[in-house]
């Protein structure tokens, strides 16, 4: 049968295809800032919060690129779930690259190297987060539903690294003040990671919204 | 593509146009002539008398009022008869009529009654109602039953396409609306269809005035006055156009023709204002 | 509850089969509307339900169709009392040649005759629930004809609400007007849904999406998907409706 709207399917690709590479310059960005903070290689962190902006100016143009298709084309059915997700998921993905440069900038500040007795755990840590956002931004570009159901699930181990590091920087206070301000830093590193994954398990809901009209356990529509 | 016609193009164009200008100066030319020959040579002779009195052999004067109202007779008697026969027939074969080869081939008969020439009509008028219907000789019925013959295919037809011009929507309206279909044909499709059904009528009428190979021999030519109606329709009466005939044919009197003639344009005149005049009141609502 | 229901409902023009085994709920009080291309049977399909195809020669229905429980292709049903109960309102505008006001009075003439100011009072009304009497009040004696398109359609409905029926159908009622009376018409439907039961045959999504409550999706005589509007367009269950709705169907 003929397809009577090849234009805008090319636009709706079109606007995949920009999802997905902003998808995978979030997570590169990613990437970058945690070897950034494990190897101190501050000029790969200067990068990183330079990637910032081109994320930025990937997000509006993908907002304007949705808006001007609900405007045009007055999507419904599965072309309306395609663009309400991409609508919300480029949040998702700008606030990764936001979590990597706020990490960048910590790491371009810091002075001292890296607790040894976290280091494990911070690699544990990074490594789920780091698998989370390409498995989002893998199950986005597959329109792979079990994928994104895995994935959310992982948020629970992100959450209980969150909790042992803390609790480790939290004793480390107690026993040196000297060492409160590299703890609350890398406090805050991991609440960056931990957003991160929380933003990753929003993509796989979007992900899971887009294939069965359903969110967070209740129809949408 | 500023580049003009070729001669050869511009030459055939600009005769095509002449002969049109002339084909056109030459219809309205003969029809003026044809008028003004008439008017000129005929209304000279209409005069109070000639137009309210019958013809008298012994005062020697010839009038015409009794041929005016056999004309009216017979036309409005012929109405009578052949306005609800036809527009019946054209409600039928249009609203009714399920097979459409039925109908067809009844509008095919409509259609070879309508090219049948007049003089037919005329035998036939004196061969079924004089002689086989036994009413034995000439009278305004017997005309007024031939010319509803003559007439029928002429006011079935315009009726038809009355009818045909009223949209399926408005049928549609009324059915929607739990009409039954003789209601809204009466209510609606009637009505709306009035202008044509007059337009056929009025046209039917110039026929009849214009009518004599039929009417010659059904009809007859006489010329006293009867003024009575019931009485008229029993009587053998001339139409004005059977009168301008029988006045050339029998008494050479050209004078009277004219004027006769003339009397007749200025009836089909009225009638064509008369039938503005209706069809701009129906069109108001 | 529902007002309408069809069962195994098929219709053939001679040996075209135009409707295939439709079993269709329309509940009281809601919005159906019926989408789907040209030719797929869904204004065949509302025209059976006020017996409108019994004007077309050759057509034979098989199935049920009730009414109020009744059924009303059984024997013995009056087509007449049918259509008064089940008003119709057409694609274009088709005010009858007359005044607004005879317009109004030509369906309850036809079912009761009612005094002077009885009819006059129900010509307020009707024209008040089509929500066009401020608009013609003041000239109820001129022609129908001289109002606008959309006028002409609000006329419409008001003279198929003037015989009180309980369902109202309408076969495309917006695809002759422009952007402003077709709001104006939505609007209204709207209303009339608190008091009648609309069943909406239209070739605008957006419309459909917009007004109904549930929509039933045909194809080729075929009922593909039934269901509340929501959902129909935005999860239809059948990828046939999908590809309709979305527009990438021949």
């Amino acid at each position: 049968m003929m397809n009577a709207r090849q234009a805008f399917d090319a636009e709706l690709k079109d606007l995949s295809d920009a999802l997905i590479h902003m998808g995978e310059m979030a997570s590169n960005a990613i990437d970058k800032a945690i070897t950034a903070l494990l190897t101190g290689d501050k000029a790969l962190a200067k990068e990183v919060a330079d990637d910032d902006d081109l994320l930025d100016e990937m997000e509006r143009t993908i907002e304007q690129k949705c808006l001007r298709l609900l405007l045009k084309q007055q999507p419904v059915a599965g072309d309306l779930r395609k663009i309400s997700t991409a609508i919300k998921m480029v949040t998702d993905i700008e606030r990764i690259g936001d979590a990597a440069e706020d990490i960048a900038e910590i790491t371009l500040e810091m002075t001292a190297p890296v607790f040894p007795d976290i280091l494990d755990d911070l690699k544990k840590m990074t490594d789920a987060v780091r698998q989370m956002v390409s498995a989002a931004i893998k199950a986005y570009v597959n329109e792979d539903l079990d994928l994104a159901r895995t994935t959310r699930a992982k948020d629970d181990i992100v959450d209980e690294l969150f909790e042992d590091i803390r609790t480790i920087l939290g004793e480390k206070i107690r026993t040196d003040v000297t060492q409160m301000y590299t703890a609350m830093d890398y406090l805050m590193i991991i609440k960056y990671l931990e957003r991160v994954g929380d933003h990753a398990e929003n993509i796989c809901e979007w992900v899971e919204f887009y294939k069965t009209g359903i969110r967070k356990d209740e129809r949408i529509f | 593509m500023k580049r003009r016609l070729s001669i050869k193009r511009r030459v055939y164009s600009g005769a095509l146009t002449g002969f049109m200008y002339l084909a056109v100066g030459i219809a309205v030319a003969a029809l003026i002539g044809i008028i003004g020959f008439v008017l000129y040579r005929g209304l000279g002779h209409i005069t109070w008398e000639f137009l309210t009195t019958a013809r008298s052999a012994l005062r020697n004067t010839v009038g015409i009022l009794p041929n005016i109202l056999y004309t009216l007779y017979i036309i409005f008697t012929t109405l009578l008869i052949a306005l609800p026969l036809g527009i019946g027939a054209a409600i039928y074969l249009n609203e009714y009529a399920a097979k459409r080869r039925l109908v067809r081939f009844i509008e095919f008969v409509i259609e070879l009654l309508a090219g049948i020439p007049s003089i037919i009509f005329g035998l036939i008028g004196v061969l079924f109602f004089i002689q086989a219907m036994g009413m034995r000789r000439p009278s305004l019925l017997v005309g007024a039953l031939t010319l509803s013959i003559l007439v029928l295919p002429t006011i079935v037809r315009t009726t038809q396409e009355a009818l045909k011009t009223v949209p399926a929507a408005y049928r549609e309206g009324a059915f929607a609306l739990g009409a039954t279909k003789w209601y809204m044909i009466r209510t609606i499709i009637l009505p709306a269809s009035a202008d044509g059904i007059v337009g056929g009528t009025i046209l039917a009428v110039g026929r009849m005035v214009g009518e004599s190979a039929a009417l010659l021999f059904t009809a007859g030519m006489g010329y006293a006055l009867v003024t009575n109606y019931f009485e008229a329709l029993q009587t053998a009466g001339g139409t004005l156009t059977v009168m301008l005939f029988v006045y050339i044919t029998e008494h050479g009197d050209f004078d009277t023709a004219f004027a006769i003639a003339s009397v007749l344009l200025i009836i089909v005149l009225l009638l064509n204002i008369g039938v503005k005049l209706v069809k701009r009141r129906l069109k108001k609502i | 509850m529902n007002i309408i229901r069809t069962k195994d409902l098929s219709l053939f023009y001679g040996s075209f089969q135009a409707l295939r085994d439709i079993n269709l709920n329309i509940p009281e009080r809601e919005i159906t509307a019926l989408i789907g291309p040209s030719g797929c049977g869904k204004s065949t399909f509302l025209r059976t339900l006020n017996r409108m195809n019994d004007l077309i020669p050759g057509v034979k229905i098989t199935g049920q169709i009730t009414c109020h429980g009744e059924d009303i292709y059984a024997h013995g049903t009056d087509p007449i009392a049918l259509r008064k109960q089940v008003g119709m309102v057409f694609q274009k505008p088709n005010p009858f040649p007359m005044s607004i006001f005879d317009n109004i009075a030509y369906g309850p003439k036809l079912h009761e005759s009612l005094s002077k100011p009885d009819m006059a009072d129900l010509v307020e009304r009707s024209l008040r629930g089509a929500a066009l009497w401020d608009e013609v009040k003041d000239r109820l004696k001129k022609s129908a004809l001289s109002l606008s398109g959309g006028q002409q359609q609000r006329l419409c409905i008001a003279r198929a609400l003037s015989v009180s029926p309980d369902v109202l159908l309408m076969d495309e009622p917006t695809s002759a007007l422009d952007p402003a009376s077709t709001m104006k018409i939505e609007e209204l439907m709207g209303r009339l849904k608190q008091n009648y039961t609309v069943v909406i045959v239209t070739h605008n999504m957006q419309q459909a999406a917009r007004i109904s409550d549930r929509t039933a999706f045909f194809l080729t005589g075929d009922l593909v998907e039934t269901g509340r509007t929501d959902e129909v367009f935005s999860m239809p269950r059948d990828k046939r409706t999908e590809d309709y709705i979305t527009g990438r169907f021949g």
